[in-house]
């Protein structure tokens, strides 16, 4: 089996996993849905993509790029849920 | 102009692009990429923060939403993603990338079919653009992505007619981008409560 065959089958296990997650109460549970979607994202990034094979930087950027969104949103939803709780 | 000119002219053109070139594709599809990618970034921080100030509003809406659907949806993309990378190593080695490139193409249409009985079953429920900022959000972003999409198949018939490596890795990898903006949309719409 080749790496992009492994990188399909993670994306479906992945994608399997995070509806399974999203069920799951409790304040781990954002945290974990949105990190197992960058795994997602940086698999078709490096796999899909071949991003792997462009220079530091773009690697870099490409990665922050997503770590960032994840991170913000996560970040937003938990700071947001704090609120309404003390509220 | 000399040919030595004219060929000299042609290389300046050819390495033009600064760190563009090094990126897979035509450097030309890469600032399409960019720009999109940049986009739904801010709408999802747009859809996040719209949700931190009407919590209440949004939970309730979003219990109307099938997450199994949307993840049968990311499924087909992802799996259509896969075959379109097959396509690009098949071409490698001198295959024509086609039957996967036409299988790319047909899954890829599953997403569009599983899109449309998700948007039936809101519609059916009296569900709209302007039933409130939720399915206002709701419809902007997932539908501006299923126009991606469409663009997308659309892109990967051009590459697979004209299928050579730089063509079919040109088409693919906008093909991926939508696929990635929709990883993060899927999360980010269906499965945070």
């Amino acid at each position: 089996m080749r790496g992009i065959d492994l990188a399909w089958f993670a994306l479906v296990a992945l994608t399997l996993l995070s509806l399974g997650t999203s069920g799951v109460a409790g304040a781990l549970s954002p945290a974990l849905i949105l990190a197992v979607a960058a795994a997602k994202a940086i698999t078709v990034l490096r796999w899909f993509l071949e991003i792997g094979e462009a220079s530091r930087g773009w690697r870099l950027l490409l990665d922050v790029y997503v770590v960032a969104i994840c991170a913000t949103i996560a970040g937003i939803f938990v700071i947001a849920g704090q609120f309404a709780a003390a509220g | 102009m000399t040919d030595a000119a004219v060929a000299d002219t042609a290389e300046e053109i050819e390495e033009g692009w600064g760190p563009l070139d090094g990126l897979p594709g035509n450097p030309m599809m890469w600032i399409l990429i960019l720009g999109e990618m940049l986009v739904f970034a801010i709408l999802l921080a747009g859809f996040s923060i719209a949700r931190a100030l009407h919590p209440a509003e949004f939970a309730a809406s979003q219990a109307h939403l099938d997450p199994l659907l949307a993840g049968l949806a990311t499924i087909a993309l992802v799996t259509s993603g896969w075959l379109a990378a097959r396509a690009l190593h098949s071409v490698r080695r001198g295959g024509t990338g086609r039957p996967q490139l036409a299988a790319a193409m047909l899954i890829g249409s599953s997403f569009l079919v599983l899109k449309g009985i998700e948007y039936g079953r809101e519609f059916a429920s009296g569900i709209g653009i302007e039933t409130d900022t939720f399915f206002t959000l709701y419809f902007l972003i997932t539908g501006f992505h299923a126009l991606h999409v469409v663009m997308g198949i659309i892109v990967l018939a051009i590459v697979a007619w004209r299928n050579n490596a730089e063509n079919i890795e040109t088409g693919t990898a906008f093909w991926h981008m939508v696929d990635l903006v929709w990883i993060l949309i899927f999360p980010t719409l269906y499965l945070l409560r």
